[in-house]
C-alpha cells in the first residue's frame, strides 16, 4: 500500500538560502492558511483550527494557482512574496478538490505590481530536467531542488483520497511546504509540486499541465464543475481469446469488456455488460485499457479527462458482434456514497429526538482512524465497497446512517444502532436524508419505527415523547438547527 | 454473601503469599490422594487437516495433548476439541506403561464431547468408570485430576463461581458452562473437575483471568444416554435467534400488555434446528415449560439459579415436545415445539468442517470451493476484516439459512494462472452464480451444469456483483487440466463428499 502525503507544512521559522533563477521566483508565492472543517459525526460542530503554509505561483489575469489542500476548509488566506515582508489577505476564488487545484485572489491588487505571471506550459518528456520551486519545510525563502521526470501515469490524488487524474513523477525533493510550487522545465510550468510517498526516497508528485489546463477552462465560466465521467466499470479480459470469441470481437481488435453501469449516469442507458469498448474519440483502446497520448500510454479515463462536463464523447463498441458508434455526455455522476473527501461546506444531517443522521461518506468513515477501511463495521464496510452494485434504487441519493446518539431518556435503547445505515423509517423507506423529516410525520400506532440494514430488530421510539424531548436535547446539547439540508 | 467474599480473599491471599509451597504441596500429595486414579487417562492425539485453500494438500502435522476420564470398562470420555481433525489417537493410563490406540466411537461437536473406545485386549486390567453427578455449589471448592505423559497423576483447585450460557468451543451451539476460579493449576485441557468428590464435569476453555469452563455433568450426561443405545442423534439446538426486549416503546409497538414484563424478543428462524417450524420473526417468546423467561432472556432456574433460556431447550434430547407460549399478533399463542438438532448440513455456510475434507472442483486452472467459516478464518480471526465484505455479507445473511435455489454458496477462490485462464488471473473471492446457463446451487451442481451445451466450443461461468464472465475453450480444458496439475502438482482436481 502506498502513504501518500501532503505537501503541506506547519509554520517553521528557520532560515533557508535560495538559489532560484530571480524571475521566476518572483511570481512564487508564499501561502498562510487557516483551516477548520466540520465534525463529520455531528457536523453542527467544527473542529479544532489549524494553520499551513504552502506554496503558489502567479499566472495570467492575475490569480495564484496553488494546491486545493493548501486552502481546503480554511476560514482565513494570506500571501506574500519572497521580495517584501507584506503580508496580503486573500481570499479563494475556485477550490478544485477533485484535482487539489485552487485560485486565490489577494484583496490588494498592488500585489501583483512588478509581478509577471508563469507560462503554462507541456507535459514534460520521461527522463527531462525539471526544477521545484517552493517554500518548504525549514526556511522562510524559496527553495529549489532540480530533477528528473521519471513516470507519467494515472494515479490517485491524496487530498481527495479516492479521484485518479494523470500524476508525473519525478525524483525532485518536494517536501512539506513545497505544495501548489512551479516546477519548472524551460522557464515555463510544467507541473504541480501536490504530494510525496512516505516509504521511498526522493518520490515526488506533480499535477501535469493537463488537468491544470482544464481546471483553467472550467472556471472560465466562473464557475468550477469538476471532472465529470460516463458512469461504468470494465474489466480488461481481452487478453482471453475465448473471451474475445465469445463476445464476437473480431480477432484483431482491441478493448475493454463493460462490466457495470451506473443508475443515473450517462453510460446507464448508452451501453451494457458485456459490450466491447474499442475507441474514445479518435483514441484507440488496447487490451489494458490503455491509449497512445502525448507520445505515452496512458489509461483510457484520460479521453474523458480531457473533456469538460457537458461536453461529449464519441463512443465506439461492439455489442453481439456488431459495431456501434454513440455520442456520450460527459457529467458528474457522483455516487450514492461519496469516495472521496469533501471541503469548503457543511455536511448535511438530520437530528431527530437526540438521533443523528448524515450520510455515509468517506469523511463519516475515516472517524475511524488510520485504518478506518479494516476497522469501520462490516456493514458499512460492505455498502462502501459494494453500493454501486448492490443499489438499484434510482432515487437513492444516499445512504443514511445512525451517526451519532445525543443520549436521552427517550433514546437509551438506541446504543445497538449507532453507526448503522438506516433502512425505513415508518416502513417508509429511506433513500435521502430529505426523506426523514417526511418519514417522521406519519408515525405508526403512536411510535416511530427505524429500521437499520443489517439488524434484525427495529428502534422504536415513543412519537409523543420523542416530539417533547426533541427541543429539551436540541437545548441541552447546543444544537441550533434540527438539519442541515441542500 | 459476606462468607463467600471472606473465602474468595482467603484463598487469594494464600496464592498470593505462597505459591510455591502451594505448587509443592500439591505435587507431593497427590500420588495417595487422587481418587479416581483408576479412571484418568492422558490422551495425545496427531492431527494432519487438510488445507482449506488448497484442499488438495494437507498442512503440517501437529500433536495435541488433553485429558479425559473413563466412563465404561473400556470407553473414555473427553472433549471433542482435543480428536478433531486427529489422523491418530493414542492414550496413557494407570492400567499400563504402553501407550494404547483409541479410536473414536461417539463425536458431538455442537456439545464438544467424544466417546474413544479401545480394545478389551490392550489394557492389563479395565478402567474403573465414574458417573457424573449434577451437583454444583457456586461459592465452593472443586478440585481437578489429570494423568499425564509421564504416567503422574495430578490434583488442582478452584473455586465454583458461575453458571452461564456460552457458544460451545467448536459449534455455534449454546451451552451451559459451569465456570470455576482462581485455579491452583492451569485447567481448560479436558480435566476432570469434581465438587465433594463427585465428578461434575470436563474443563474446555481458560481465560487470562485464571478462570476456566467446564462441560457440566447435564450436559454430559445428556451425550452419555444418548450413546447408550449405540446410535447417536444429537441433543436438541435452538432454531431461532433472539434478542433482549427491553425498550418499553418497543413493547408497546408490540402491543404487549404493561402487565408483562417478560418475553424476549425472535429476531431471526434458522433453517432447521427447535423451534425452526412453529416459531416466527417478530414472536415474544414468554415461557418455556410453563417457566417465565424474562426480557433479557433469562430465567430462574431452581438449581443454577439466573441463566440462559437456552438451557431449557438445549438440555433435551431431539424428538421431545416442548410447551411454549409466545405473543403473536396480540395475543398469547401456546405451541409445542419438537427438540431437533441443527447439523452442518443444515447450513448455507457451515459453522465448521471437522473430520471432513473440503469439497472443491479445479477446472481450466479456476478453483471452486464452497464458502465455510473455516474458509473466511483462514484470513485470520478478525475475519470480518480480511475476507471480501461481499462474501463476509453472505455469512452474516445466510449461513443458518440456506434456500432450494441456494444451499451451498459457490465461488470461484482463486485462478491457479495458466494460459487456458489468461486475463482471468487475478479473479478471487467471487460468488458464482450459473455455468453455461445453469443456476449453481451446491457445488454438487458443478460437473453437471459443465456437461450442459455440449455443442458450444465454450464454457461460460457467470458470477455476482459484476464480475466478468470466464469463458473457458472446452476443447482445450482437458489438457489443460492435465498440465495444471503436473506444474502445481495437484493430485486431485476435485473432491466431492460421498
Amino acid at each position: 500500500m502506498k502513504y501518500i502525503y501532503l505537501a503541506i507544512f506547519f509554520i517553521s521559522s528557520q532560515i533557508n538560502l535560495a538559489f532560484a533563477n530571480t524571475n521566476l521566483s518572483d511570481s512564487v508565492v508564499m501561502i498562510r492558511s487557516v483551516n477548520q472543517g466540520y465534525n463529520h459525526t455531528t457536523p453542527w460542530k467544527q473542529e479544532i483550527m489549524s494553520q499551513g503554509v504552502g506554496t503558489g505561483f502567479i499566472i495570467s489575469g492575475n490569480k495564484i494557482l496553488t494546491n486545493a489542500h493548501n486552502i481546503g476548509n480554511t476560514k482565513y488566506v494570506e500571501v506574500t512574496l519572497q521580495r517584501y515582508a507584506k503580508r496580503y489577505p486573500a481570499k479563494v476564488v475556485f477550490a478544485g478538490h477533485d484535482c487539489d487545484l485552487a485560485i486565490v485572489e489577494p484583496i490588494d491588487k498592488t500585489f501583483f505590481n512588478e509581478t509577471s505571471p508563469l507560462e503554462i506550459g507541456q507535459i514534460p518528456e520521461i527522463n527531462s530536467k525539471v526544477s521545484t520551486y517552493g517554500f518548504p519545510v525549514g526556511g522562510k525563502l524559496i527553495s529549489v531542488t532540480e530533477g528528473v521526470v521519471s513516470r507519467i501515469q494515472m494515479d490517485t490524488y491524496s487530498h481527495p483520497g479516492a479521484d485518479s487524474h494523470l500524476v508525473i513523477q519525478t525524483d525532485a525533493a518536494i517536501n512539506p511546504g513545497n505544495s501548489g510550487g512551479p516546477v519548472i522545465q524551460n522557464n515555463k510550468v510544467v507541473g504541480v509540486a501536490f504530494q510525496g510517498l512516505r516509504q521511498a526516497d526522493n518520490i515526488g508528485y506533480l499535477i501535469p499541465t493537463t488537468v491544470i489546463n482544464h481546471f483553467l477552462d472550467d472556471i472560465k465560466d466562473n464557475t468550477y464543475d469538476g471532472f465529470g465521467s460516463l458512469g461504468f466499470s470494465y474489466y480488461p479480459g481481452l487478453h482471453s481469446p475465448s473471451y474475445k470469441s465469445f463476445l464476437k470481437v473480431p480477432n484483431e481488435q482491441q478493448g475493454v469488456v463493460v462490466l457495470n453501469t451506473q443508475i443515473n449516469t450517462p453510460a446507464y442507458n448508452l451501453l451494457q455488460p458485456g459490450d466491447v469498448l474499442t475507441q474514445f474519440d479518435d483514441y484507440d483502446i488496447d487490451n489494458d485499457g490503455m491509449i497512445q497520448i502525448y507520445g505515452l500510454r496512458i489509461g483510457m479515463s484520460q479521453v474523458i479527462e480531457e473533456k469538460q462536463i457537458g461536453e461529449n464523447l464519441n463512443i465506439t463498441f461492439y455489442r453481439n458482434g456488431k459495431k456501434h458508434q454513440e455520442n456520450a455526455k460527459i457529467l458528474l455522476n457522483r455516487p450514492v456514497i461519496e469516495y472521496s473527501r469533501q471541503y469548503d461546506s457543511q455536511p448535511e444531517y438530520v437530528v431527530f429526538a437526540g438521533l443523528t443522521f448524515i450520510k455515509l461518506s468517506r469523511d463519516y468513515l475515516e472517524t475511524w482512524g488510520r485504518n478506518w477501511s479494516s476497522t469501520m463495521p462490516h456493514i458499512l464496510k460492505y455498502l462502501f465497497q459494494n453500493a454501486s452494485s448492490i443499489n438499484d434504487e434510482s432515487d437513492r441519493k444516499c445512504y443514511a446512517v445512525l451517526s451519532e446518539i445525543l443520549p436521552d431518556q427517550v433514546n437509551t435503547y438506541a446504543k445497538p444502532f449507532h453507526n448503522m445505515p438506516l433502512e425505513s423509517i415508518n416502513n417508509i423507506e429511506i433513500l435521502d436524508l430529505n426523506n426523514i423529516p417526511e418519514a417522521l410525520e406519519h408515525p405508526i400506532d403512536g411510535n416511530h419505527i427505524f429500521k437499520f440494514i443489517g439488524h434484525t430488530i427495529p428502534l422504536v421510539i415513543n412519537a409523543k415523547i420523542a416530539t417533547e424531548r426533541h427541543p429539551i436535547i436540541n437545548n441541552n446539547y447546543q444544537i441550533k438547527n434540527d438539519s442541515y439540508l441542500k | 454473601m459476606k462468607n463467600k467474599h471472606q473465602f474468595h480473599i482467603l484463598i487469594s491471599l494464600w496464592t498470593m503469599l505462597f505459591p510455591i509451597i502451594v505448587i509443592a504441596n500439591t505435587e507431593q500429595l497427590l500420588s495417595d490422594e487422587i481418587p479416581f486414579e483408576d479412571s484418568l487417562v492422558y490422551i495425545e492425539s496427531a492431527v494432519q487437516k487438510q488445507s482449506v485453500y488448497q484442499p488438495w494438500k494437507t498442512e503440517e502435522l501437529k500433536s495435541k495433548s488433553f485429558y479425559g476420564c473413563a466412563v465404561s470398562e473400556y470407553t473414555i470420555l473427553t472433549t471433542a476439541q482435543g480428536v478433531v481433525d486427529a489422523n491418530f489417537i493414542k492414550i496413557k493410563c494407570k492400567q499400563s506403561t504402553q501407550f494404547i490406540p483409541v479410536s473414536i466411537t461417539f463425536i458431538d461437536i455442537n456439545n464438544n464431547l467424544c466417546l474413544l473406545s479401545c480394545e478389551p485386549s490392550s489394557l492389563p486390567a479395565p478402567f474403573k468408570p465414574i458417573s457424573f453427578s449434577s451437583d454444583f455449589n457456586v461459592g465452593q471448592p472443586v478440585e481437578f485430576y489429570w494423568f499425564n505423559r509421564d504416567a503422574k497423576s495430578f490434583k488442582g483447585r478452584a473455586i465454583a463461581d458461575d453458571v452461564m450460557i456460552k457458544p460451545s468451543a467448536l459449534s455455534f451451539n449454546n451451552q451451559i458452562n459451569y465456570v470455576v476460579s482462581n485455579s491452583s493449576r492451569q485447567a481448560g485441557k479436558s480435566q476432570l473437575f469434581c465438587q465433594k468428590n463427585k465428578p461434575i464435569g470436563l474443563a474446555t476453555w481458560t481465560n487470562e483471568n485464571n478462570e476456566c469452563g467446564l462441560i457440566p455433568a447435564p450436559v454430559i450426561n445428556l451425550f452419555l444416554e444418548d450413546c447408550l443405545d449405540g446410535v447417536f442423534n444429537g441433543s436438541a439446538s435452538l432454531g431461532f435467534a433472539s434478542k433482549s426486549l427491553i425498550d418499553p416503546a418497543h413493547r408497546s409497538h408490540l402491543q404487549l400488555p404493561k402487565s408483562t414484563t417478560h418475553g424476549v424478543y425472535i429476531s431471526e428462524i434458522y433453517s432447521a434446528g427447535t423451534g425452526s417450524k412453529d416459531l416466527k420473526p417478530e414472536d415474544v417468546l414468554l415461557e418455556i415449560n410453563n417457566i417465565k423467561i424474562d426480557a433479557y432472556g433469562r430465567y430462574i432456574d431452581s438449581q443454577y439459579g439466573e441463566i440462559g433460556f437456552e438451557y431449557l431447550i438445549t438440555n433435551n434430547p431431539i424428538n421431545i415436545s416442548i410447551p411454549i407460549k409466545v405473543w403473536r399478533n396480540n395475543n398469547i399463542i401456546e405451541l409445542h415445539i419438537m427438540t431437533e438438532t441443527l447439523n452442518q448440513t443444515d447450513m448455507a455456510i457451515p459453522f465448521h468442517q471437522y473430520n471432513q475434507r473440503p469439497e472443491y472442483m479445479i477446472l481450466g486452472g479456476l478453483m471452486f470451493q464452497t464458502l465455510t467459516r473455516p474458509y473466511i478464518n483462514v484470513w485470520g480471526e478478525d475475519e470480518s476484516s480480511r475476507v471480501s465484505p461481499y462474501l463476509y455479507q453472505y455469512y452474516k445473511k445466510m449461513a443458518f439459512n440456506p434456500t432450494k435455489d441456494r444451499k451451498e454458496i459457490v465461488i470461484l477462490s482463486y485462478v491457479i494462472p495458466a494460459q487456458i485462464n489468461l486475463g482471468y488471473h487475478k479473479l478471487r473471492q467471487v460468488v458464482l452464480k450459473s455455468i453455461n446457463g445453469m443456476s449453481i446451487r451446491s457445488l454438487d451442481d458443478l460437473p453437471k451444469a459443465i456437461s450442459l451445451n455440449k455443442e458450444s466450443d465454450f464454457i461460460t461461468f457467470e458470477f455476482e456483483n459484476d464480475n466478468p464472465v470466464i469463458v473457458l475453450p472446452r476443447e482445450q480444458l482437458s489438457q489443460a487440466d492435465n498440465e495444471i496439475s503436473q506444474r502445481y502438482g495437484i493430485n486431485q482436481l476435485s473432491y466431492f463428499r460421498p
